[in-house]
């Protein structure tokens, strides 16, 4: 077998779980097939180095955050890989779960996306793909503390980044039905307004 | 989603609205907020101690609050999986697949791709 069926046979299984968390960390479709390829080859090229047997997954994903890390640097004007801690300014707080039900999957990208790249990195490894504490501060290079307290943040701005759409959302098709209800009277008013107007 | 799930096992009973975890003479707010460090833990598999869990439990039990806080983190949990899975475009399997097999022939580098100084 050649060394490249030999890896591809136990790397390729990993694309979709790397690809997934490269469309929100570049939150670009084609930014995250350039940052999966680039994973691919130089972990082909490092492979020699890779112990077998250790984890495999972690280790692409730790080629991955480096590679990005590149990415960033070459572009550098790109304002969401800014590694700032900002807080989404939010409002209102959800008291239940049951606003999470209507939600689309527009919406929840959206929201991901409005998260501090810092705080997104560590949801999507330890919530998405599973990855444990320690496994995420390993391939973001971080302490496991970190990881906590970003983590914690995270999933507080997420919850309530979301909602606010479906608060906001309601009030909008609150307002719709009310301008439906009151829209004859207001077109009466405008046509009264007109004749009086018009009026010699 | 990690393996290893833990059942918080929620309260039945109406809890409290107050939260009793941790220390009393803090803010109720930072109890509550202790807790769902807690619970953050257990949630993702990160503690299998059962006096961990079972004050997770006992906190759940008495702060409707820290309830409703973790209810909305597991499905939260199930909104991220629900919504944020795709998979990788099939052209770009067999692009990575072509060029993996052009570097073991030795017809291309890393370097012809990434050019290290760009």
């Amino acid at each position: 077998m050649s060394d490249s069926n030999e890896f591809e046979n136990l790397a390729m299984e990993y694309m979709d779980q790397l690809y997934s968390t490269a469309k929100y960390w570049t939150r670009s479709e084609a930014d995250a097939a350039d940052l999966v390829q680039e994973t691919y080859l130089r972990a082909f090229k490092g492979f020699g180095g890779f112990e077998k047997g250790t984890n495999l997954r972690a280790w692409l994903f730790r080629i991955m955050k480096n590679a990005h890390l590149n990415m960033i640097r070459k572009e550098k004007t790109s304002p969401q890989t800014q590694d700032v801690e900002e807080e989404v300014a939010i409002n209102l707080s959800p008291t239940n779960a049951s606003y999470l039900d209507t939600l689309t999957s527009k919406q929840v990208e959206d929201a991901i996306s409005e998260l501090p790249q810092s705080q997104k990195e560590a949801l999507l490894l330890v919530e998405l793909e599973g990855f444990s504490y320690k496994e995420a501060a390993d391939i973001l290079s971080i302490p496991v503390g970190t990881i906590m307290s970003r983590l914690s943040r995270a999933r507080k701005t997420l919850a309530n980044v979301l909602y606010e759409y479906v608060r906001k959302e309601n009030l909008i098709t609150k307002d719709t039905e009310n301008d439906k209800h009151s829209g004859n009277d207001k077109h009466s008013e405008k046509e009264v307004l007109q004749k009086k107007i018009e009026a010699p | 989603m990690n393996d290893q799930n833990v059942d918080l096992n929620f309260p039945t009973s109406m809890p409290s609205s107050s939260c009793s975890f941790g220390n009393t003479n803090i803010a109720e707010n930072e109890m509550c907020e202790q807790a769902q460090n807690l619970f953050d833990q257990v949630m993702d598999g990160e503690t299998q101690n059962s006096d961990i869990v079972s004050a997770a439990r006992q906190t759940l039990a008495e702060c409707e609050k820290c309830q409703n806080a973790l209810d909305i983190q597991l499905k939260l949990r199930e909104t991220m999986n629900n919504h944020l899975r795709v998979a990788a475009p099939q052209n770009l399997r067999i692009e990575i697949s072509a060029n993996l097999k052009r570097m073991d022939l030795g017809k291309l580098d890393i370097t012809d791709f990434f050019p290290p100084n760009v």
